[in-house]
């Protein structure tokens, strides 16, 4: 027999499984530290290509003057400067991801919580159905 | 307002009945604008312009996620830049791949404001890209409006070396890439475009955010002005004080086109229905959830059964007038066509204000027969509509006045009229005594505490006593007469 109810509650919680609460299911099954050191780790390596690239980019521009110019270069000193550029580049990422995905941690748990109310009321569906079935046994045993 | 809610409801309700077609549309149509967009901004592969690519990459958009258009939109642009260049299309590769590791992998859902800004530059209407932003997105949106910024000013420079230097040779390559890149980062007006974007987007969301009335149509004129303040600095000091029309222009038309998406987001927001699967230990759910939504406003039809019966009652509401008497600041109500004879009527001192009476028509008699049958002879239709003891007074102070105007009566209606006249005109009769019963309550005012009453009845008793009299006194003279021969 159908339960409306429960069928109800269940359409609910699959919408927002299948939708909005993805993401947030995701994340709630990591710790917040944990998350926001991956996330970290992530943005880390993306600006480091992103920053490769852009480094490609520059020398190929400046090849022509890189070649003519090769004994006499400062390398220590364009190196010291791309390495400046790099560590603050990583710093200002790293600081605006702990920000950033420390704030989305937390609202998820926000949206979180409403889901984890609706799937306390489904177990108590269950537990209700498993002590009715029960009740039902007993009585035909009796019977 | 009225209008717009019920087109509000009227288009929620078409959008849920037929999302599954509106949907797949809608994407088509964008991605199919989209593509041509582009293929009229960079005319270097004619294969791509051919109308069969074009449908058949809008049709496969219409069934995807938004992401595809977004790729199909910057695979159609490289692949242009590639026929005219292929080591420029490397270097269009590149730079999306740095705006993707700088900017759009911290906001990979907004990767459209990527191909939005530079498509709607074509149309001179970027501006309404950051105050979507703003108004529906959160200030994270910063970094792919700077992407879509960037995208513009990229292409816009390499059409135009491309387009000059069509016939380069492979070792020209190199001079080519530097003169690019050298005007990419000579452009300082990149950077104000992307900075006045972020503004406008912060503006936005910071006056949306607040708690009033109409903030999110604020938030869009807010960010209007600081779009058009911006860019006026930006105009201004890179000496294309020629475009500032144009850009207030397009920032006006960006505003209303921003109101006009905020009302149809309110329409369609939550609106889409929902299907999804689950199973629980017993079954497997395929459901199928639609959204509640209030009912439109309907428009009432009031079909008339019986036409006449119901010209009959409108007749008898619109029987009377207001008069207003303006030295005692009284109202009194009476008859328009002065065929009522002896209407009612009513006044009140204190300026209070009297519902009309109206005189018991057809419908009333329908409806309370037994009530003229006791004599009581209200006249509403509905008793309730009055607190009964004060029209128990009025009552009993009406009785009284028509006892003593009964005695007075039957010494005046001698000389009023003939017996003989009241025979042939009944009711012109009656029609005079109604003008003589708007008078009388004018002399009585000062003697009456607060209310007078003259009843048709009493009016008609009166004539009816007169005539009876006067037939006597007929009676009685031709005896006399015959008597004395």
């Amino acid at each position: 027999m159908l339960n409306i109810r429960k069928t109800r509650l269940m359409t609910k919680l699959a919408i927002y499984e299948q939708g909005p609460g993805k993401q947030d299911i995701r994340l709630s099954k990591y710790y917040k530290s944990d998350y926001v050191r991956l996330q970290i780790l992530k943005t880390i390596l993306s600006v480091t290509v992103g920053y490769l690239l852009v480094l490609t980019l520059v020398g190929l521009y400046k090849s022509e003057y890189l070649i003519a110019q090769a004994v006499n270069l400062d390398y220590r000193a364009i190196g010291m400067t791309v390495l400046v550029i790099y560590v603050v580049l990583l710093t200002v990422y790293t600081v605006g991801a702990i920000i950033g995905y420390s704030i989305k941690y937390d609202l998820s748990r926000g949206k979180l919580a409403k889901y984890f109310r609706m799937l306390k009321v489904m177990r108590r569906f269950y537990r209700d159905e498993e002590s009715g079935e029960a009740a039902g046994n007993e009585e035909a045993n009796h019977d | 307002m009225i209008k717009l809610l019920e087109l509000r409801s009227l288009l929620r309700t078409y959008y849920q009945k037929f999302q599954m077609i509106v949907d797949p549309v809608l994407k088509f149509l964008l991605a199919f604008i989209t593509l041509r967009l582009i293929n009229s901004a960079l005319r270097y592969d004619a294969r791509l312009e051919k109308m069969v690519v074009v449908l058949l990459v809008s049709l496969l958009c219409a069934f995807t996620p938004p992401s595809i258009l977004v790729f199909f939109a910057l695979m159609f642009s490289v692949l242009h830049v590639m026929a005219a260049s292929p080591l420029m299309a490397l270097v269009v590769v590149v730079v999306f791949v740095i705006l993707y590791c700088f900017f759009l992998k911290f906001a990979p859902q907004y990767g459209y404001a990527v191909v939005g800004i530079p498509i709607l530059y074509t149309l001179n209407i970027p501006y309404l890209v950051p105050i979507l932003l703003g108004l529906l997105t959160n200030p994270i949106t910063i970094l792919p409006s700077a992407c879509g910024v960037i995208v513009y000013y990229m292409f816009d420079i390499i059409k135009k070396h491309t387009v000059v230097n069509a016939n380069y040779t492979t070792d020209d390559v190199l001079p080519l890439y530097t003169e690019v890149f050298e005007d990419i980062t000579g452009r300082a007006e990149i950077l104000a475009a992307a900075l006045v974007f972020a503004l406008v987007i912060i503006a936005v969301y910071v006056v949306r955010k607040l708690r009033m009335e109409y903030a999110s149509e604020i938030a869009i004129l807010a960010g209007a002005v600081v779009n058009v303040f911006g860019f006026l600095l930006c105009d201004l000091k890179f000496g294309s004080a020629g475009t500032i029309g144009k850009m207030i222009l397009g920032t006006v038309l960006s505003a209303l086109l921003a109101v006009a998406v905020l009302f149809f987001k309110r329409v369609l927001d939550y609106t889409a229905v929902e299907n999804v699967q689950f199973e629980d230990d017993d079954y497997f759910y395929y459901v199928k959830a639609v959204p509640k939504i209030e009912i439109g406003l309907q428009t009432r039809e009031i079909k008339r059964i019986n036409e006449k019966r119901a010209a009959s009652e409108d007749e008898d509401e619109d029987d009377y007038e207001e008069i207003l008497d303006e030295e005692t600041g009284e109202v009194f109500f009476r008859p328009k066509n002065g065929r009522g004879a002896g209407a009612q009527v009513r006044r009140m001192k204190g300026g209070r204000q009297i519902p009309p009476l109206r005189r018991p028509g057809r419908a009333a008699e329908r409806e309370g027969s037994d009530r003229a049958g006791t004599g009581r002879n209200r006249p509403l239709r509905n008793t309730s509509d009055w607190p009964d003891p004060e029209w128990e007074e009025l009552e009993r102070t009406e009785s009284e006045r028509g006892r003593e105007r009964e005695k007075i009566s039957g010494s005046s209606r001698n000389l009023s009229a003939g017996a003989a006249a009241d025979k042939a005109e009944p009711d012109s009769a009656a029609g005079k005594r109604s003008g003589e019963s708007f008078s009388e309550p004018e002399a009585e005012r000062e003697e009456n505490g607060e209310t007078v009453l003259l009843k048709e009845e009493e009016l008609l008793r009166m004539d009816e006593l007169a005539r009876r009299k006067a037939a006597m006194e007929k009676l009685d003279e031709p005896e006399g007469d015959n008597g004395g021969h």
